[in-house]
Parts: structure tokens; sequence; C-alpha cells
């Protein structure tokens, strides 16, 4: 058999690099301006598209998806081809992949910006960009699977076995997640509902963090760690157990983003008992990475690349370690719905899924384009004001959280509520200053890099077709003395699909299939009714203004919690709710039952809320809204969206779509009535006029209900 | 009706959570099993392919 000469294809390796680099400074950039926006309400700018509400789902999904997505292509399309020893599957279909993938996250911005998300935490992105993320995905798959197969490496390393577990399981849970009833061509609906949709949502938005922001980085740091140290990794067993263990365990961990809601305790318990088995494999996993360093530790020093790598996997295992603590339920009472959380998952983005990024791209850039790094000392500075901007960013956040989770719970020996909301909102403020200049730490080290390897780019001179010799694959697999089970599958990259694909399906079946059983599990209220379309106008405008970043519709069954917002939610009172919208955060108050008549507010507060927050209630943090007081509502497309809910099995009563615009009118105008006698005139077409119906709707359906069903 | 509705006229699907548990504490130990059973040549030169 004669060697056969090859080219590795560096040109989509550095396309991706590149893109990576800037998506990472325009996310954190955004995430900056967010940061701000906490502190400085004014930086909202009073226009709709720089409002945090709609800033935030930018930042996240470009952190997530253009700057850690870009870099797993990066990671992927360099390693694959050197492991596998062949060139990618096919040229057209890594420019397809590459274009298609900047196209959806230009336009997955505009479209935020724009108000058009579907209402669910990092599946903002409405159908038309779901359908072409899935388009784009498979693309990739395919490309990845053809270079799989036509490889001149029997065995598959176990890099790969991540990113082919990583492929199969990201598919599954953005295609379940996403399914939506389309009532215009670009917004829809979430096919599920309530307690269902909040489960989907979860097991999603959980498995988004363990499959595309944790699976692919292993891959990497299972081949870029080895690379940089010079040193195969620790053990080759351990990373075995590690791979099936991890995909197995953390599909079923998603419920611990729901404990204490009206989510079914049992599912609940599931999520919690999965969560701490998984601190196993994620610590075995870590430390396979780090001992891979093992006699390398003088190296370390050094060398800035080992550093980022070293603090990247260190990050790793406090978020691992920390996650499954969150998710007990004791710990979560405390630290649900505060600035902990956030904390939490910036230890992971900014430590695991950036660091790794920085030193992989400082490792590879100088290697493709034949030259040294153009400063090493810049790339050490930028270690240290990463670490710096790190820790900056994380204990203002910790201590934001956990102080302001007790500050909630806390009680006057009289037995009333120590502190307002907005008291404790406004004590961890001078804690949101320290985070966002953390952050700005952070963008400035990244912005270094940059120019450094702009730099190193300038210097060097680009190799896009890398010669390579190798034999090809035997037709025939002759077995070389003792084989042992594993090799069986290392070597059948389509039965690892499916076995990965197997293995990640039951958890998510058992998770998910009871709550479909939607009368036995979703006790029903009969005091529920449809919202009436203006009010599903006003919740529609709630949704695309991004409230669910900052309000919760989720009152847990605590005193402190009862005795702010009123009795505890039930899941029978969000059948009705596509999408769900209890949202994972409180920077502003709980709003589920803001519309009840002991907490109700005259519809002239809102209105003046909605205008200037902070001249109703001073102190606060709340962007204004001013254009909601002079936009006319879009009424056109009302008959669509009754007629969607109506196929989505919300029962408004035969041919309602043709006169819902009628009752819709009906109740503006005494909403407007209403308004004037409080002195306010304005107009029955204004948007503020929905979004008032919808507030005050919100726990109002069970006002006379005494008699309700217990979870 | 509605296709949610389906599944909740499933025959035992209660047994499901119990069938997952055994089968993954099944995966589990197997992959153990297999693993603690490996040939150390050969995890030696799979170990190195990131390195040829």
């Amino acid at each position: 058999m004669e060697k056969q000469t090859f080219y590795y294809d560096n040109k989509i390796v550095r396309n991706f690099a590149l893109a990576t680099t800037i998506w990472g400074v325009v996310g954190m950039l955004v995430g900056c301006i967010i940061a701000f926006q906490l502190v400085f309400p004014s930086w909202n700018m009073n226009f709709a598209p720089t409002t945090f509400g709609r800033m935030r789902p930018v930042h996240t999904n470009a952190v997530i998806f253009a700057f850690v997505g870009n870099g797993i292509f990066m990671g992927v399309y360099y390693s694959l081809q050197r492991l596998l020893k062949a060139r990618m599957f096919s040229d057209a279909l890594s420019k397809v992949h590459f274009w298609g993938w900047q196209l959806i996250i230009v336009f997955g911005a505009l479209s935020l910006w724009m108000g058009h998300t579907s209402g669910k935490e990092y599946a903002e992105l409405q159908w038309p960009i779901d359908i072409a993320i899935t388009l784009i995905w498979v693309v990739f798959g395919i490309n990845m699977m053809g270079t799989i197969l036509k490889r001149r490496e029997r065995h598959l390393y176990v890099a790969i076995w991540f990113f082919i577990g990583t492929w199969v399981t990201v598919a599954l849970l953005h295609i379940v997640n996403s399914f939506a009833l389309p009532y215009s061509w670009i917004d829809g609906y979430s096919w599920y509902a309530g307690v269902q949709d909040a489960l989907v949502q979860w097991w999603y938005g959980h498995n988004a963090v363990a499959f595309f922001l944790t699976t692919p980085y292993l891959g990497l740091m299972y081949y870029f760690v080895p690379k940089a140290s010079n040193r195969p990794v620790y053990s080759y067993k351990w990373s075995i157990i590690h791979f099936w263990a991890l995909i197995f365990i953390y599909i079923w961990a998603g419920p611990h983003h729901l404990l204490y809601t009206s989510l079914p305790d049992w599912a609940q318990s599931v999520g919690v008992v999965f969560s701490i088995m998984l601190i196993l494999p994620s610590w075995g996993g870590m430390l396979n990475g780090l001992l891979t360093l093992r006699g390398a530790w003088d190296k370390v020093r050094e060398d800035p690349i080992l550093k980022f790598m070293v603090v990247a996997i260190t990050c790793y295992g406090m978020a691992t370690f920390e996650g499954p603590m969150l998710s007990l339920k004791s710990v979560n009472a405390i630290t649900h719905y505060t600035d902990w959380t956030i904390a939490h998952v910036h230890v992971g983005a900014l430590g695991w899924n950036g660091f790794l990024t920085f030193g992989i791209l400082y490792w590879l850039i100088p290697r493709i384009f034949r030259t040294e790094l153009y400063s090493k000392k810049l790339a050490s500075i930028h270690f240290w004001i990463g670490v710096i901007g790190i820790i900056m960013y994380a204990i203002p956040m910790y201590w934001a959280g956990f102080s302001q989770g007790l500050m909630w719970k806390s009680f006057t020996p009289e037995g009333t509520l120590t502190y307002q909301f907005l008291e404790t909102v406004t004590s961890i403020v001078p804690m949101y200053l320290l985070r966002a200049v953390g952050g700005t730490i952070y963008l400035t080290g990244a912005i270094l890099m940059a120019f450094n390897l702009f730099k190193t780019m300038q210097k060097g001179n680009f190799l896009a077709e890398e010669k390579m010799e190798a034999f090809p694959l035997a037709k025939v697999y002759k077995k070389t003395g003792n084989e042992y089970w594993h090799n069986w599958i290392e070597r059948r990259p389509m039965q690892l699909l499916v076995g990965s694909l197997i293995v990640v399906a039951i958890g998510g079946a058992v998770e998910i299939i009871p709550t479909f059983l939607i009368k036995s599990n979703v006790p029903t209220i009969e005091a529920v009714k449809p919202y009436t379309p203006l009010e599903l106008q006003g919740r529609d405008i709630y949704v695309r203004e991004g409230c669910y970043t900052c309000h919760s519709q989720m009152i847990r069954p605590f005193r402190d919690e009862v005795v702010r917002y009123g009795d505890y939610s039930k899941a029978g009172e969000f059948v009705y709710d596509h999408p769900f919208q209890w949202g994972s955060k409180r920077t502003g108050p709980d709003l589920a039952r803001e519309g009840h008549s002991k907490l109700r507010r005259p519809d002239s507060w809102h209105y003046n809320h909605m205008l200037a927050p902070e001249d109703i209630s001073p102190g606060s943090i709340m962007p204004p809204y001013p254009w909601l007081l002079t936009d006319d509502l879009d009424t056109s497309n009302t008959a669509a969206k009754i007629r969607a809910m109506m196929t989505l099995g919300v029962p408004y009563t035969k041919d309602f779509d043709q006169v819902a615009n009628n009752d819709l009118m009906k109740q503006a105008n005494n909403i407007v009535a209403n308004l004037k006698s409080e002195g306010i005139e304005t107009k029955p077409t204004k948007e503020i006029i929905a979004v008032i119906a919808y507030l005050q709707r919100l726990g109002s359906d069970i006002e006379n209900v005494d008699d309700l069903p217990v979870r | 009706m509605k296709y949610k509705y389906y599944l909740q006229d499933a025959l035992g699907i209660e047994i499901y959570p119990l069938i997952s548990l055994v089968l993954f504490t099944a995966v589990f130990a197997f992959v153990i099993f297999l693993v603690l059973k490996m040939n150390k040549k050969k995890v030696k030169e799979i170990k190195d392919l990131p390195l040829q």
C-alpha cells in the first residue's frame, strides 16, 4: 500500500478563528453595556433596540452561539482533520457552514434588536432562523461525518466522540425546543405551554450549557491540552468513562432550573439527583485535563497558553462543583432568581469557554501562519488581565446574589418583610458597578488578544494548504492482538452517533414524556381562562421587550414570596401561556400576581411607570419604555394570533378570530376611560393600553377561588 | 385529539423511569467493566494520536 498525499484545509480554520475573535469582542462589549445599564439606566437611551430587555438576549446569544460556536468550529475543523489524517469532506460544505453560521448570527442579532423573540432564554431566535440553524447544523454534521468516513486513521480519538455526541444532542435539543407555530413570516408561538414549555425549555437550556458550552470544549481540551503541553492525555480509560457518564447524566439534570416551581415534584427530584451525580464525571474530566500537565508544571509557569488552559480547566471544575451545589433545594431557595446564577454562568463562560478559546487561539494562529506569536509578553498580560476581570466579575456577583437572597427572606420580629423589593436592589447596585468594571477589564484583555493575533497574522505567512502524507485505511480491518470492546465502537462512527443519541434520548424521554400527560400532571383550574385579544397583544409586547429577563412570573412556596407576591403559583395557571414566562432572574419583582386585587395598582400607575420608572420608584434601575405610549398597536395580526392559539389548543369559541379586534377595542376603550378618570389622556390604539391590560390580568384569574388544587 | 394527549393513554408509562434507571446503571457498570479490561498497548497507541 502506498502513502497518499493530501492537504489540510487551514483556511476554514483561520476563518472560524477570526469569527470567534471578532464575535467574542462584540458579544462581550454588549455584555459590558448591559452591565452598565443596570447601574445607569440612562444607558438604555430611551430607544427600544438598545434597551436591556432586547440587548441581554443579544449578549447571551452572541457569546454562546457566535463566540463559543465559532470557537467550537475552529477547534473541530483543526483537530478533526489531523486526528483523522484527512482533509475535510467537502470544501463547499465547509464554506456553506462558515458563511451560513455568520449570516445566522447577523440576522439573529438584528431580529432580536427588532424585538422578534420567542421569549425562551438562549433559544430566543424565531422560527425562520431556527430552521436556518437546523440546516447549517446538518451541513456541519454531513461535513464532519463525511470526514470521519474517509479517514486514514482507524481509531476515533476521544475528542471526536465528544464532537459526535455534541452534534447529535444539540440537533435533538434545538429541534424539540424550537417547535413553534408561526403566525407571521417571522414570529410564532411556542408549541408547548406553561409547565410543559418550562420543562422543555430548561431541558434545552441546561443541555445547551452541557452540549454546546461543555462537551465540544471537552473535546477541544482532550486535543489541545496534549498538543500545547506535548504530552498525551493523563488517562485514556478515564476519558472513556468521562464521555459515556457525562452524556448520559447531563441530559437529566434540566429540572434543577425549576426547583420549587409548579413543576411536578418527581421531576424536580430527578433533576437534583442527577445534578449531584454529575460531579463525578465532571471532576473526572477536569482532573484528567489537569493531570495531563503532570511533569510539565515548569512549562505552565512560562507559557501563557498553558496558563490559559490551566485556569480554564480549573474554572470548569469550579463551575461543575458549584452547579450541583446550586441544585440542592436548600441552596437554591436562596440563590435562585439572584445574581448568584449570573456569577455561576460567568465562571463557566469567562473562565472555561473564554480562557480555553484564548489558549487555543494563541497556540493555533502562529502555527497556521508559520511564525511565532507577535508578543508573548502581551499574551501574559492578557492572561493576568483576564484573571483579574473574572475575579472582579464573579466576587461582586456572589456577594450581590447571596446578600439579596437573604434580604428577600428577612422578616422583622413583628412578622413583616424587612425590606421593600427596591431596597434590596439599590443595596446591590454598587456590586453591579464593580461587575461592570470587571467585565470591561476582561474585554480589554480580549481586545489585546485580537491585536496580538492580528499582528501575528501580519508578520506570518499563512499556510492555507498544509501538505500531509498518510497510508489509506486497509479495506479489511486486521485485529492486532487482544481487542477490547471499546475498539469496536471507536472504529464505527455511525454506531457511535446512534449510541450517543440513544443515551441522551433516554434521559430526555424520561424527563419530558410524563409531563406531556397533561391531565395527570398539571391540575387544571376552572377559573383560568384564555387571554382576551388585548391581553394577548399586551403579552406579546411583554415578550418582545424581554421583560422576562428581569421579571419572573413564578411565586415559589416560601413565606417571604407568598407575603411579598401573593399565593404561590399553581401549574394550572399557565396552561394557556405560549410561551411560559416564568423567568430565571429577579432584577425586578415577580409579576405573577401583578393584577391580583391585593397587589393591583391603578392603570395610571403603570402608564406613568412605563414612561419614567425612576419618577415613580426613586432608585429604580428599570429602563423607561416611552415608545409604548406613542406607538400604535398592530392589530392586523390579532386574528392570526387567535387562530394560532386555537390550533395550539387554547379554547376560544369558534370564529372568535373574526370578532377578536372588536373585543380588543372594547377593552381598550374601557382602559382609556379609566385612565381618563385618573387624569391621563391617551388613545385606545396605543401599545401601552395592551400592556396595561396584560399586567392587570396577571394573577387575577384565581381571585375568588378558595378551593385551589394543591400541587 | 391533540398529539400531546396521545401519550397519556400509553399503557404502563410509569415504568419508563424505572427502565431508564436500570439502563443507566447497566450501561455505566458495563463501560467500567470493559474499560478495566482494555489492552494497555492499544490504549497507549490511541492516546498518542494527537501528538503524531
